[in-house]
């Protein structure tokens, strides 16, 4: 088979799961497609260099989060970062889904606050269930790095979530 | 939030939920190639824009012609059809589509489509065709929070006697429906050799129409579909692979190939009955094999934490509430978490059944201690929004928002099920579908269950 048609074929069979992992560094479906058209299309001419490799969608998704990385180092498509979250727990909680749904998006606000390389190491940890040497070859660093990144993202989401559960209880809004 | 919280599992909750909104990739994955084949540069097709002093003020005239050229279009259009909830318009635009093409009923047999034969629909319809009378939706599924797909049965359009087979697709959450195209297979829920009785898509172009005696997909968004090698009892899709079970094993395939490979299972695993996924997480339900050969073998539920790449052996986490109990139906939350319904197999036979929920939130590693379930009819359909708020339907839809602890009937929904439901899941943990009674009503929550919305055919 020639390079167009498995081209072709690895862009159908795996575009969905490029955008989802793209969403999640990016927050937003627009910016996800840009850079998944944009990863891919860089690729399309050396697609023999990724089809030689021993997994090429790992291939694939370390151009994708350098694109990223890249992308967001540009001073024109930096998002403006704040230093509170603007809205409590409490205000989003619907009584009948309950805490759940307020906590996750409340993480999902902190992680968009966080620097991109934390925000990449965690995603590719917790949503790609890549490995620390597989996270450090995406973002070329070293294993210490990763579980550095790793660590300090997750001290931060903690911090925040357990400050906004102790404003909660000091206001009694939850028990 | 419990004082011990782990924050690790909720980030992974958090990520695994907001992949979903990610936008489906089938569209982009065709401009993608098409872009390949005609390059141009990438930024002037989706790149950041730039106003120049003068470009404003053009555009702004353009856009001002645009919106007067597409009133005057709806105008137009509006004069030529009317519209309804169904699609039903589509008197203007005669789509011959699924109820037209075959006019058999539902438990008559069918042409044989060869395996290697091309696409065996009849392909005569486009997306968005007439509905006919009397639809009656068998299953559901839905490909981001937008397209959904229902597979039934309907009256013919063209008159002719029976039932046809009907897939619906709708673009706007389920507000609306439009008929397309169907494999050469009747739809019922009682197989023969060869029909379907379920549906899922992984994207808007991807589809698979499956019963225990075929399976069929489409590549083009239902336009034409082939016939794959294998009857399959259960087949559920997810980032960008299939998982189905074939004569009791399990198989994968990349999404939209043919080529079905057995799954990395456990040696204890020996026949797999149900097969239920939620983000990266996949479970399902195998009998194991009988260690001594003699005695019943016992059931077990395999977990894999890859989209179904390899499997771990978790046993039966029924077993802590009694021996004689074993797990019966899994039922995966949005959220990753999976419940399991265990019974007393013995007992239900009876009328009498004994049933317990476990829920693990670790990928199956560990379950919650059992809570029993007071349903008292002999079978119940079951289902898991998330690991706190779940489902029952025996003569009604219960729900429960603490784990099963204690439930309550949602009076404020329709009908009551005198017949078995057809479908009850979740796309969210927020937002999921209810097929009840007869199947001519798709109901629909967006808040994890509390209040339900009718969607009525005919």
């Amino acid at each position: 088979m020639d390079n167009d048609v498995l081209f072709a074929q690895f862009v159908r069979e795996q575009t969905t799961a490029l955008l989802r992992s793209a969403y999640l560094l990016t927050g937003n479906s627009a910016a996800a497609e840009d850079l998944v058209q944009e990863t891919l299309l860089r690729l399309f001419p050396k697609w023999d260099r990724v089809q030689a490799a021993d997994l090429p969608m790992a291939y694939v998704r370390r151009s994708l989060v350098n694109g990223f990385l890249n992308q967001r180092r540009r001073p024109q498509s930096r998002e403006i970062v704040v230093d509170e979250v603007p809205e409590r727990l409490d205000t989003m909680v619907s009584r009948d889904i309950g805490v759940d749904v307020g906590n996750r998006d409340l993480v999902w606000r902190l992680l968009a606050t966080l620097p991109d390389r934390q925000r990449a190491a965690l995603v590719m940890r917790f949503f790609d269930d890549l490995a620390d040497d597989e996270i450090a070859e995406s973002l070329g660093c070293r294993l210490g790095t990763v579980r550095s990144l790793i660590s300090r993202g997750l001290s931060a989401l903690r911090q925040q979530t357990e400050r906004d559960r102790a404003m909660n209880r000091a206001e009694g809004r939850q028990p | 939030m419990s004082d011990d919280f782990d924050i690790e599992n909720l980030l992974r909750a958090t990520l695994s939920e907001q992949a979903r909104q990610a936008p489906d990739g089938a569209d982009l994955a065709e401009q993608i190639i098409a872009e390949a084949d005609h390059p141009r540069p990438v930024r002037d097709l989706r790149g950041p824009r730039r106003w120049r002093g003068w470009t404003l003020p053009a555009v702004t005239a353009g856009a001002v012609a645009a919106v007067v050229a597409i009133v005057i279009g709806l105008a137009q259009v509006h004069r030529a059809e009317k519209p309804t909830a169904d699609h039903r318009s589509a008197a203007t635009h005669p789509h011959p589509s699924t109820p037209v093409s075959t006019g058999y009923s539902a438990l008559d047999a069918s042409p044989t489509p060869s395996a290697s034969a091309p696409p065996t629909s009849p392909s005569t319809g486009l997306p968005g065709g007439a509905v006919g009378p009397n639809f009656h939706a068998v299953d559901l599924t839905f490909a981001g929070p937008q397209d959904g797909w229902a597979l039934g049965s309907s009256g013919c359009l063209d008159g002719s006697p029976g039932t046809c087979p009907t897939i619906l697709h709708t673009r706007d959450g389920g507000a609306s429906w439009g008929s397309i195209p169907i494999p050469s297979a009747p739809v019922t829920p009682d197989c023969g050799s060869l029909c379907v009785t379920n549906l899922r898509f992984a994207n808007a172009k991807v589809g698979y129409a499956f019963g225990p005696g075929a399976l069929f997909m489409t590549t083009d968004g239902g336009a034409t579909w082939g016939k794959n090698q294998g009857d399959t009892s259960s087949l559920e899709v997810a980032n960008g692979n299939a998982l189905r079970i074939t004569g009791g094993m399990l198989q994968i395939a990349v999404v939209g190939s043919q080529t079905w490979t057995p799954a990395a299972v456990p040696p204890t695993a020996d026949y797999t009955s149900q097969l239920v996924r939620a983000s990266h997480d996949a479970y399902a339900l195998s009998v194991t094999k009988a260690a001594t050969g003699s005695g019943p073998a016992g059931r077990t539920v395999l977990a894999s934490t890859n989209d179904g790449r390899t499997w771990d052996d978790r046993g039966n986490p029924c077993d802590q509430a009694s021996p004689a109990i074993d797990a019966d139906q899994l039922a995966a939350g949005a959220d990753g978490s999976l419940t399991v319904l265990c019974q007393d197999g013995s007992a239900s036979k009876a009328g009498a059944s004994v049933r317990y929920l476990v829920t693990s939130i670790d990928g199956g590693e560990t379950f919650t201690s059992p809570t029993r379930l007071s349903a008292t009819a002999p079978q119940i359909t079951f289902a898991a929004a998330s690991a706190s708020v779940l489902f029952y339907v025996d003569q009604q839809l219960y729900r429960s928002t603490n784990g099963g602890q204690t439930w309550s009937a949602t009076d404020r929904t329709p009908a009551r099920a005198k017949t078995p439901t057809a479908f009850l899941g979740f796309e969210s943990p927020s937002t999921g579908r209810w097929v009840a009674g007869d199947g001519s009503t798709i109901w629909t929550t967006t808040d994890a269950g509390a209040n339900w919305t009718p969607h009525v055919f005919n």
